[in-house]
């Protein structure tokens, strides 16, 4: 039997706020049922704070156990609204629905389970069955206050959401197995090394996102590294000339060139060109083309398919890094990694790649 | 009033930025941004960010009133409710940073 979710707020309660500058000039109204509500809102925001601090230390406390303790996928529809989970539309082995997402959803999710499961044992995100929770048509307000399609996927700290685009640069996010087995290895992460977002650190988090999220990819069509697409993304993406996916793991920084809304792909293929500015929280979506080209080059260098190889390297990598890790600490437990389980021609093929984009 | 902000983040990763100097617009364009900032609440500056959320926008956003100056730091699931209309005012607006 499913167990329901706790019905959340806008996002989650966890992570959405009222910032304490309104709630404090609240608590100095003249009103008293103002003042009182406000004073009630910093006990809870202070409660939520404590829930969402121990949350990031257990993130086990916030998730859903399998019934079976095997997989188990659930399916919301948030009906173009920006409240999560939304309405339970589909449960693991209940046929197909008429909703393309929500089966896109349901088929990728359980592609990433049985491809984390097959090739490193691992039970779901956790490594201990917890469900698979897929929210699709999320929305987001628009400038009038209005519910508009999401032009994003991102993972809450619990589950994924997946918008459907805005229909002009953007389709559903659903549609792409890569980004669907990129925001699920987010949910490895948070069980894992749990790279802190930000910096080198986080750029790694999106490394190891789109390593495995392109892997899923490349396992389920069974393709061996010289046939296989670096593309990440590709399937969301509206046609156009100057547009080819949202990275491009083998060429960082020629995914989209010169494009009237997307601009010029921002990202750097050696450490020469490091970003260092303060958007996207130092770089974390900008600087993973540095690592993301590595893998490339070592998946290349040491051949056959890259999620037998290169990849077990990098899953055994991402399980032994620290929160605080950097690139050069990465580039060494992956060379590592590479000589205990392999040998030293892997472990050459691992030092040589992050040598040439300047991670020695 | 002048408005500065930077987008960046989301499972894309790109970076658009929007300057808005409300004296150069047309009378109803200035009265409307100058309504959707009265109605963001965001009187004060702050920085937060989740920490267990991924793949989210970051907002970046300057609002200077006579030199009262604002600085609003923060992740989608950060920002205030009465404030995203703004902030998806200024994303509609944003161009690709060079
Ligand atoms: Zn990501």
């Amino acid at each position: 039997m499913t167990r329901p979710l706790p019905n959340r707020s806008p996002r989650s309660p966890l992570q959405c706020i009222v910032p304490p500058y309104m709630i404090e000039a609240m608590t100095r109204c003249g009103d008293p049922a103002v003042r009182g509500r406000a004073v009630g809102s910093l006990a809870c925001a202070a409660a939520i704070h404590a829930v969402r601090d121990l949350s990031q230390k257990m993130p086990s406390m916030m998730a859903v156990p399998s019934p079976t303790g095997r997989r188990h996928r659930l399916v919301y529809d948030a009906k173009k609204k920006d409240r999560l989970p939304g309405r339970l539309v589909r449960s693991e082995g209940q046929k197909p629905r008429k909703d393309v997402a929500v089966n896109e959803a349901y088929d990728h999710s359980g592609a990433t389970f049985d491809f984390f499961h097959e090739l490193f044992g691992r039970n779901s995100l956790d490594d201990a069955g917890m469900s698979l929770i897929s929210s699709v048509h999320v929305g987001e307000v628009d400038d009038r206050g209005r519910y508009v399609p999401m032009d994003n996927a991102y993972w809450d700290g619990s589950q994924m959401a997946y918008g459907d685009g805005d229909g002009v640069v953007f389709t559903r996010f659903t549609r792409s197995l890569d980004v669907v087995g990129h925001e699920l290895t987010h949910g490895v992460q948070a069980f894992t090394s749990n790279l802190v977002y930000r910096g080198q650190s986080g750029a790694l988090n999106e490394h190891f996102s789109d390593v495995f999220g392109v892997l899923v990819r490349q396992w389920k069509e069974g393709v061996s590294v010289e046939k296989a697409s670096w593309l990440v993304g590709a399937d969301v993406l509206m046609p156009a000339a100057t547009r080819r996916a949202i990275r491009d793991m083998e060429h960082p920084g020629t995914a989209f060139v010169d494009d009237p809304v997307l601009g010029t792909d921002p990202q750097p293929a050696h450490m020469d060109a490091i970003y260092t500015g303060p958007a996207d929280r130092g770089g974390v979506h900008i600087n993973s083309g540095i690592p993301n080209r590595a893998f490339v080059l070592a998946a290349q260098a040491i051949g056959g398919k890259s999620w037998e190889t290169a990849g077990r390297i990098w899953y055994d990598a991402m399980l032994q890094l620290s929160r605080s890790s950097d690139f050069k600490e990465c580039a060494r437990i992956t060379a590592q990694v590479a000589s205990d389980r392999f040998g030293a021609a892997e472990r050459k093929a691992v030092a040589a790649a992050w040598k040439k984009v300047g991670v020695a | 009033m002048r408005i500065a902000c930077t987008i960046s983040g989301g499972f894309a990763g790109l970076v658009k930025e929007c300057r808005i100097e409300t004296a150069s617009l047309e009378p109803p364009e200035r009265a409307r941004v100058e309504s959707l900032v009265e109605e963001s609440g965001l009187v004060e500056s702050f920085e937060r960010f989740s920490e267990s959320a991924r793949d989210e926008k970051q907002f970046d956003v300057t609002i200077d009133r006579d030199h009262l100056i604002v600085h609003v730091v923060c992740d989608e699931s950060c920002v205030p409710k009465p404030a995203k209309p703004l902030m998806a005012y200024l994303a509609s607006h944003a161009s690709p940073a060079r």
